[in-house]
């Protein structure tokens, strides 16, 4: 089991007591997203859509890259690996 | 008697607290980034506010002392696979440059009101509907007499979406409530929510029935005070008829060329009786008649109204939108209000006197007042 970080936007950081980096277990990206929801039950609403899926305008990414292209929620991760939440952006 | 007035913003809330209703503090501004759009406190003391994220979605917060604020465990959702009303989707996604509203699902998209009553937390919400808490947030159960109307599918959003804004109970029956939508009218059930019947006869229904805000006492709730985008209304019988009560208010022209007084905001001081509304000038135009802002109060069930606007701005061009006004408990009653261009006036003498309570904050969303030790 991978010992990682997840780094939160500061609009979900206020849900978990204003933590910006949480450290989860998981062998995989899903896993490691489904510890941080286990540690802070909260989350759950705010990343995940009514069916289970994530939000539509949540984005993964795993270090530096997008958790889609490292084979989405059933990535491995390794010991040190930081995952980051993001909420798309539009506007200018 | 002290109070505390929640302001939620578009950028999040913030708490003014007085102890004599003179002189206000003003708390940092919490849940920085949400858009606090309801605030109501339960018959155990307990503090709620409803929060919303494009992207994150729509939840409510509970805190016992205003600062320190903890997400319920549960929240207002539909479940998957509910269609979505057409108009509201054509709303909301015209609003949404990323195309969530796309697959023509129903969402909870905003929670508009919450409501304490019986023990139970009320939510109204867009896409409109009615949710009910009995374990104070961990669960909620969605009123299936709304969610499955007969006339549902021919329901119009209003500008701001088709949203449950307004939500009153009756006191004295559990079963018995009322339901406020934009445009869709009033709504009133004899069963707790599992039906409702339409209750807006004698209500001008040009644009759908579009009412914008409600308020009544629940001790004697058959008196029901409406300000609607088609005027001033009262019903005397919990709904059945409405009559038009607009003696003394100033009416203005909306775009179809209807003269009535338009508004937003109308609240009630449940000691005294007296009722206040804040008017419009028309829908076009969105701020108060002349720039003159004033509240209008009336101590005779609407028969006849009076302007009070001692201390208040007379060249002001901001909006009050449908939550951004409430009483206090106190008596005399204070009267508090909130614009959308960010300030916040209070009266602690029923609305005979005014001062400013804030300005340059977000855009208002939300004024609850509750009572402090």
């Amino acid at each position: 089991m991978a010992r990682v970080h997840v780094r939160l936007p500061g609009v979900l950081g206020q849900v978990v007591g204003g933590q910006r980096r949480v450290e989860v277990e998981g062998d995989c990206i899903g896993g490691a997203l489904a510890d941080l929801i286990a540690r802070h039950p909260a989350l759950a609403h705010h990343i995940y859509e009514e069916g289970g899926a994530l939000r539509r305008h949540v984005r993964c990414f795993c270090n530096d890259e997008y958790a889609s292209e490292r084979g989405g929620l059933d990535a491995p991760l390794s010991d040190g690996d930081t995952l980051t939440l993001l909420n798309s952006v539009a506007g200018g | 008697m002290g109070v505390a007035v929640v302001v939620g913003t578009q950028k999040g809330v913030v708490i003014l607290s007085s102890q004599d209703r003179r002189s206000w503090e003003t708390s940092p501004l919490l849940l920085k980034g949400w858009l606090v759009t309801a605030a109501a406190r339960d018959e155990a003391g307990r503090n709620y506010l409803a929060v919303t994220h494009d992207v994150w979605g729509a939840t409510v917060m509970a805190s016992d002392d205003l600062e320190n604020w903890e997400q319920l465990e549960g929240a207002p959702r539909y479940p998957a696979g509910l269609t979505g009303n057409e108009s509201h989707l054509r709303v909301v996604g015209a609003m949404d440059p990323m195309g969530q509203f796309k697959d023509g699902a129903r969402y909870v998209d905003q929670i508009w009101k919450l409501h304490a009553a019986h023990g139970s937390l009320y939510a109204g919400v867009s896409e409109a509907g009615l949710f009910r808490s009995d374990d104070q947030g961990k669960t909620w159960e969605s009123a299936p007499g709304l969610d499955t109307h007969s006339t549902r599918p021919d329901w119009l959003a209003g500008f701001g979406g088709l949203c449950a804004h307004s939500v009153l109970t009756d006191a004295r029956n559990r079963d018995r409530l009322w339901v406020g939508i934009s445009s869709a009218g009033v709504f009133r059930s004899e069963d707790g929510g599992r039906s409702f019947v339409m209750a807006n006869e004698g209500v001008d229904k040009s644009e759908g029935y579009c009412v914008h805000s409600l308020a009544h006492d629940p001790i004697d709730p058959d008196v029901i005070y409406r300000q609607d985008h088609r005027g001033v209304y009262r019903t005397r019988d919990g709904g059945d008829s409405w009559q038009l009560i607009e003696n003394g208010l100033p009416s203005s022209e909306l775009t179809d060329g209807h003269r009535c007084s338009f508004g937003f905001a109308i609240g009630m001081d449940t000691t005294s009786g007296r009722i206040f509304t804040l008017p419009i000038e028309g829908d076009s135009f969105r701020f108060p008649h002349g720039g003159r802002l004033a509240v209008y109060a009336s101590d005779d069930q609407g028969d006849s109204w009076q302007e009070l606007s001692n201390g208040l701005p007379q060249d002001f061009f901001g909006n009050v939108l449908r939550g951004a006004m409430d009483v206090d408990s106190g008596d005399p009653c204070g009267v508090y209000f909130g614009s959308t261009s960010g300030c916040v006036y209070g009266s602690h003498d029923r609305g005979e006197s005014w001062q400013e309570l804030a300005r340059s904050l977000p855009k208002v969303l939300c004024v609850e007042a509750f009572e402090t030790d």
